[in-house]
């Protein structure tokens, strides 16, 4: 008898404790970042990483390290962080033609006032922008007069590889982490089935939902046109410039969501395919073999590549179904 | 062995227990609840009764069972444009602000990419 009791108050500790996970909302990097999985003290390391991160990659923090490196124009010595998104940030220009960039702070600066821009201030912050003019030779960086960097289109995804890195060196086996959107589904859920990621719907509100991912060991990253925007004269003006325009980029496209293994990589091709529009960015996935991909159009189409079939449900009716092939 | 009826009530008691752990979050949510959590200090609110609730830079508007931030004084507005939400495990947030508002009850996802 003892040992039935015994055996049923070891099932009701496991339920309640064990299968319960701890769940912590930090506010960081200008969003909100929600980290849910079952131990506190690495949810602790999380979150200290987190905050490490945002001093070396935020824009609006003047004591940030790319605040200190945009005000003086450079730096002799680039953290080992930096260098490494840098590194990693020149990579992805260069392979999307610039599509991505991370030197485009004069013009992000320039559109951040809900307002849009004089002709004549977009060419002049035009000419300090662009990856291929600053000198970056792998520790000393010199960035044009009056140029910037501008991370934002890679820091989370860069913090969520840190983040990755945490979880595994911790032996955790089950964990979701979203960083503002930007999804870490590490391993699987605790009863051993694919984590289950919406993908935001661009018409609805953050909470709305075209179809769902359901996906094991992967980030998903979404870049769009329909959370940080904003109207004028009946346009839409949202946050992601194009850096051969110096414009919110104005393709076909109003979201791309990149499923892969590299949080930085996705971060980066989600904005670079998001700018260069569908067919572009089916040329680019037919080009490389480390990503798989979801883009909604304008004309409510959800272009689906082929590695995503298994994983890829549409569950919005306003929105027709497309796939593509290698 | 004979379990005597002392046994089958305490088998009973603790299948209870474990149903009642289950089914609480349930029980308690069902997206008749809303968190309003702002810099540490946290509130719940009943979706049932229609309001409007002043917190610090920000008005929230509950309404036929939903919720939003109806107002705000953040420069972006991202928080106004989420519009309305009413299902379990649906979030509003505003960075500016520290204000995270979470419909309770058990989320259709696990995370939604955006």
């Amino acid at each position: 008898m003892k040992k039935i009791i015994l055996f049923l108050t070891i099932i009701i500790l496991f339920l309640s404790g064990c299968a319960r996970n701890t769940h912590e909302t930090v506010f960081a990097m200008d969003t909100v970042m929600d980290l849910t999985l079952n131990d506190g003290d690495v949810i602790d390391t999380l979150t200290g990483e987190i905050a490490r991160l945002e001093n070396i990659f935020s824009p609006t923090r003047d004591d940030s390290e790319v605040s200190r490196i945009n005000a003086h124009g450079g730096a002799d010595v680039l953290s080992p962080d930096m260098q490494n998104a840098l590194k990693k940030s020149m990579g992805y220009a260069a392979e999307t033609g610039g599509a991505f960039d991370p030197t485009l702070d004069p013009l992000v600066k320039l559109w951040s006032h809900e307002a849009v821009p004089k002709r004549a201030d977009i060419a002049d912050a035009l000419v300090k922008c662009g990856y291929l003019n600053i000198k970056y030779d792998g520790t000393r960086l010199t960035l044009p007069r009056g140029g910037g960097l501008n991370l934002g289109g890679i820091a989370k995804g860069y913090t969520s590889d840190v983040l990755k890195k945490v979880l595994v060196d911790n032996s955790i086996k089950s964990a979701i982490l979203s960083l503002g959107g930007n999804v870490v589904a590490h391993g699987s859920r605790s009863d051993g089935t694919p984590w289950v990621v919406g993908v935001a719907d661009p018409d609805g509100g953050a909470n709305a939902t075209l179809g769902t991912l359901r996906v094991s060991d992967k980030f998903v990253i979404a870049s769009g046109d329909y959370e940080r925007y904003f109207m004028q004269d009946g346009r839409r003006y949202h946050h992601i410039i194009d850096a051969h325009s110096g414009a919110p980029s104005t393709s076909d496209l109003r979201e791309a969501v990149i499923v892969c293994e590299d949080g930085a990589m996705g971060d980066a091709y989600s904005t670079a395919l998001f700018v260069m529009g569908s067919t572009r960015a089916i040329e680019f996935w037919r080009a490389h073999n480390n990503f798989e991909m979801i883009l909604v159009t304008k004309n409510h189409k959800v272009i689906v590549s082929k590695g995503l079939l298994d994983s890829f449900t549409l569950d919005n009716g306003g929105y027709s179904y497309e796939t593509c092939a290698r | 062995m004979k379990l005597a009826l002392g046994d089958y009530i305490i088998i009973a008691l603790v299948v209870l227990c474990a149903a009642a752990i289950w089914l609480f979050p349930t029980l308690k949510g069902g997206g008749q609840f809303a968190t309003i959590s702002q810099r540490g200090e946290t509130r719940e609110v009943s979706l049932k009764h229609d309001a409007q609730i002043s917190v610090d830079g920000a008005v929230i508007e509950v309404n036929n069972g939903r919720i939003r931030i109806l107002e705000s004084d953040c420069p972006d507005k991202i928080c106004v444009k989420t519009g309305w939400i009413s299902r379990g495990g649906q979030t509003i947030a505003c960075v500016p602000l520290g204000i995270v508002i979470t419909i309770s009850g058990a989320a259709s996802h696990d995370a939604i990419v955006s």
